[in-house]
């Protein structure tokens, strides 16, 4: 059995072609009818088909018949392509014995994808090279090939050149797959099972949702199993594989790769990376690799209409049914009233809390500004944890505060090495090394606080090396630095939940900022309006925004009523958008466009 | 414009088979430039007791930058001439806010105004209406228009000098000797039933508002051929909403609404049903109470859309 199996997945930047790869490897083997063929099939939800990423893995069996004459099943665990994500690509990669690096004929290897290649590389993947979009006017195979030989070490003559557009060169493909990836170990008679979660879904029917790879023994329906993270235990209600539609079967074998339901309530019980073994024979120790995904960046979010507090506490509890990774606890501001903190892996992941929120539950939401976890030391020795920037302590008893650090992997054409270095020093960068990958291509390498890349670092990075920048990074730590809080206070009440962290150095520059783009985007009210930014006690920042003058329908009479009363209620559909803050209404989207200042 | 014998043809069947109250009001809009002693006499024969002039302003320039076709001799001739054929209730329309108007260009039309002694003014802040020239020049930069500041400094100062003048004020943009109001109008304000005759007019019956064929061929056709006009829905009122209508339109006037009055016509106190919006709107200094009436503050009239929204369904 095992020796026919091959699981294996697809590495490769944004926009080179991964899905419509994985799209002809489907067709090709006759897993989706022609009907059934849609564009990115694998990109199920609505937002990734939008932003052209893959933020969910789902993994896909293929039944392929070989040029050898025999059958042979291809497990393909597709992977998401953002390094918010990056845990998760790890425990895809977990379940394969190989991967395809595909990469794109006239853009080159991205630091994403490198990052990645080397993580398949430490869990001994084979890697099989492959060059797509090989049709287009710009292709540079031979470039690229020798750039892929130096960097990764893949010989020149295995790397395989297609064009998953036009359906070229997919035989060949899985000829390489079947002849180059290993079949998965073989099993030995009475070894305890052993499955490792690589992903999880919320189904409404079934509940959570596991996708499993079989690593050692057997798993069948009907059977005892436990969650070796939390000891948990439930039965088997189904088990099957997804060819690609979910198919039950009776038992999987070790090698195989499918799906599992067991009448599991929330997905944070089964834990993507956590290993599963039955509850007679249990394996004595979990598969390695497991860590709990610790989120890094933190906001809050809260209902503008503070009736929907439970709403979103329950939307909040459905997705995370769906996403392990995201974490939420309430908390109360005193400008907004109960709302939630929430954890993300980045901001991506936030972006897309945020708008299934607003899409699939119909929530109008306020979302604070994003921050990372501080870690504050206090002057009586102990360290304090702050993810939400009103929890800061009072300067008098911090002894002296730290914060994550980067270490991001920067690749970019020579031409742009000054503009990249340049943008590192403004975002209190340290720089590690620079080593060229081609002639005429560099990795750059910057030790740099998370909190400086979350905002807008990789647009202003895109945009001063006219695109050609591609960005990786990893968290390295917590490390020393001056940092301080600032508050806003609108008409001199502190409104704590534009609050917020900031380097010394950077304080003056960026509380000006704030305070002069609230001014543009809160409208005036009945009252006179007085932005400040204050650190402690201290004004460092003033605008205001004069009380309004008119707001008049001059003339209204028989003709015209129906008209003039669609206008009030435009006006009254317009407060719906706003908070009510003491006596200033502040726009929703105050609190996060205050980030959006170095943009301007 | 209609000619002098078409009124008559309208009115004569209007005062033959109603039975119209001695204090009638009908009144004929018109333009400056359309109106002459002989026309206004016939006018008054056939019934029209009422005039109102769309003067806009006394100066050129303002004139030509509305797009008016006539020039400020032709308001003073035809007020000239109104006085002449013995009208003596007329109302003229002006219009402030217009762009580079100074307040003394505002005092000065104002003072003209006035001086044509009119039982009824209307004081209009331009509205530059989307897709209109003004509204397109505006966007090009040709005009700058005035700020709110400097509308709402026009806008107060000159009620003001109106209320010296000895005209009161009864509406958010009208103004009249004692007596003088216009009685048409106020049956908008009033929220009271409405009937509209001709292409496009507006009725309110009972709780709906509906609007007659825009198309004048059409419309006529439909008369002719079954006796009733081709109107479409505007709107389609229940109880909340037709109580909010009343109170918007009702607060337009500075005599504000009476508590009694929605009493008896809706059964509803409008302190029980809008408590909460009413204390709001006290406390922010836009409206004032006592136990029978509710009035918009002189500092409302120029903000009483905050008043409005709040009231709508």
């Amino acid at each position: 059995m095992q020796e026919k199996i091959r699981n294996f997945s697809i590495i490769a930047h944004i926009d080179h072609g991964k899905s419509t790869l994985a799209d002809r490897l489907m067709q090709f083997t006759g897993a989706l009818t022609e009907r059934e063929m849609r564009d990115q099939y694998l990109d199920k939800m609505d937002l990734e088909r939008e932003k052209g990423i893959t933020i969910k893995l789902q993994p896909v069996r293929l039944n392929y018949k070989a040029r050898d004459g025999r059958d042979y099943i291809l497990n393909l665990i597709d992977t998401p392509g953002h390094v918010d994500f990056s845990y998760e690509v790890s425990r895809s990669l977990a379940a394969c014995e190989g991967a395809l690096l595909v990469v794109d004929a006239s853009q080159g290897i991205e630091a994403q994808t490198l990052a990645n290649v080397y993580m398949a590389m430490d869990l001994n993947l084979e890697i099989i090279g492959v060059i797509n979009k090989i049709d287009l006017p710009g292709a540079e195979v031979q470039k690229i090939k020798e750039v892929m030989e130096n960097v990764i070490g893949l010989p020149e003559e295995e790397i395989i050149p297609i064009s998953a557009k036009l359906g070229q060169g997919i035989e060949e493909v899985l000829e390489a797959i079947v002849q180059r990836v290993p079949p998965p170990p073989l099993a030995e008679k009475g070894e305890p099972m052993q499955a490792l979660i690589f992903d999880s879904y919320f189904d409404s029917y079934r509940g959570a949702i596991s996708y499993i790879r079989v690593v050692a023994g057997e798993i069948k329906k009907g059977e005892m199993i436990k969650m070796m993270a939390n000891g948990k235990s439930y039965e088997v209600a189904e088990i099957g594989v997804l060819s690609p539609h979910m198919t039950p079967v009776e038992s999987l074998q070790a090698g195989e790769v499918g799906y599992l339901a067991a009448g599991i309530k929330n997905v944070a019980d089964i834990k993507v990376g956590d290993t599963i073994t039955k509850t007679i024979n249990p394996a004595l120790k979990p598969l390695p690799g497991y860590k709990e995904v610790k989120p890094v960046v933190f906001c809050g979010i809260y209902p503008l209409d503070n009736n929907d507090f439970e709403r979103l506490r329950e939307a909040l509890e459905k997705l995370s049914l769906n996403d392990a990774s995201f974490v939420f606890e309430p908390e109360n501001s005193v400008a907004l009233g109960f709302g939630f903190r929430c954890g993300f892996l980045g901001l991506l992941h936030l972006e897309i809390i945020r708008e299934r929120l607003e899409r699939e539950y119909g929530m109008n939401l306020l979302t604070t500004a994003p921050s990372v976890v501080f870690k504050v030391v206090l002057t009586n020795g102990t360290e304090m944890m702050v993810q939400n920037p009103n929890l800061w302590p009072a300067t008098a008893k911090i002894d002296h505060v730290l914060e994550p650090y980067v270490k991001a992997s920067i690749m970019v054409p020579e031409d742009f090495i000054g503009a990249v270095m340049q943008l590192c020093q403004e975002k209190r960068g340290d720089f590690i090394t620079m080593e060229y990958l081609s002639t005429d291509r560099v990795i750059i390498k910057y030790r740099l606080p998370l909190v400086e890349i979350l905002y807008d670092f990789f647009d202003a990075l895109k945009s001063r090396t006219r695109g050609y920048a591609s960005l990786d990074y990893e968290i390295i730590g917590y490390f020393r630095s001056e940092l301080m809080k600032v508050d806003i206070l609108l008409n001199g009440e502190i409104i704590d939940a534009l609050s917020f962290i900031v380097h010394s150095e950077k304080s003056y520059h960026r509380a000006r900022g704030i305070v002069a783009k609230l001014r543009k985007i809160i409208p005036r009210q009945m009252y006179e309006v007085v932005i400040q930014a204050a650190v402690g006690s201290r004004i460092i920042a003033r605008e205001s925004i004069k009380a309004m003058r008119k707001d008049v329908i001059a003339k209204c009479y028989g003709g015209d009523i129906t008209r003039k009363k669609k206008l009030l209620e435009k006006q009254k559909e317009g407060k719906k958008k706003m908070k009510q803050i003491g006596n200033v209404e502040v726009p929703r989207d105050a609190f996060i466009s205050v980030l959006e200042l170095d943009n301007e | 414009m209609l000619h002098e014998r078409q009124v008559e043809a309208l009115l004569e069947p209007i005062i033959k088979e109603c039975s119209l109250s001695p204090q009638v009001e009908i009144t004929m809009e018109a333009n400056p430039l359309n109106l002459d002693l002989q026309k206004i006499e016939a006018l008054k024969l056939a019934g029209i007791n009422r005039f109102s002039l769309g003067v806009q302003s006394f100066q050129l320039r303002e004139l030509e930058l509305l797009g008016r076709m006539h020039k400020p001799e032709d308001a003073f001739a035809t007020v000239e001439a109104l006085h002449q054929a013995g009208i003596r209730n007329f109302n003229l329309d002006l219009i402030y806010g217009i762009p580079n108007q100074s307040w003394l260009d505002w005092l000065s039309n104002l003072k003209k105004a006035v001086d044509l002694a009119p039982p009824h003014l209307s004081v209009y802040l331009l509205q530059a209406e989307p897709g209109t020239p003004l509204a397109q020049s505006l966007d090009r930069g040709q005009y700058l228009a005035l700020c709110e500041d400097e509308e709402e400094r026009f806008y107060y100062q000159g009620l003001e000098f109106l209320q010296e003048n000895g005209y009161e004020h009864y509406e958010i943009s009208n103004v009249c000797r004692q007596g003088y109001q216009s009685r048409h109008n106020l049956i908008y304000w009033d929220a009271e039933e409405y009937l509209g005759l001709g292409a496009s007019a507006v009725s309110f019956i009972g709780n709906i508002r509906t609007r007659n064929q825009n198309s004048l061929e059409a419309y006529l056709a439909e008369v002719l051929r079954s006796g009733h006009m081709d109107r479409e829905i505007l709107e389609v009122m229940d109880h909340r909403a037709l109580v909010a209508d009343a109170i918007i339109m009702g607060l337009r006037k500075t005599g504000g609404i009476s508590r009694e009055l929605f009493v008896k016509r809706y059964g509803v106190d409008v302190m029980d049903q809008y408590g909460a919006v009413i204390k709001d709107l006290i406390q922010m200094n836009l409206i004032t109470t006592d136990n029978h009436r509710i009035k918009i503050t002189a500092k409302g009239y120029f903000l009483s859309n905050q008043v409005f929204y709040r009231f709508l369904p």
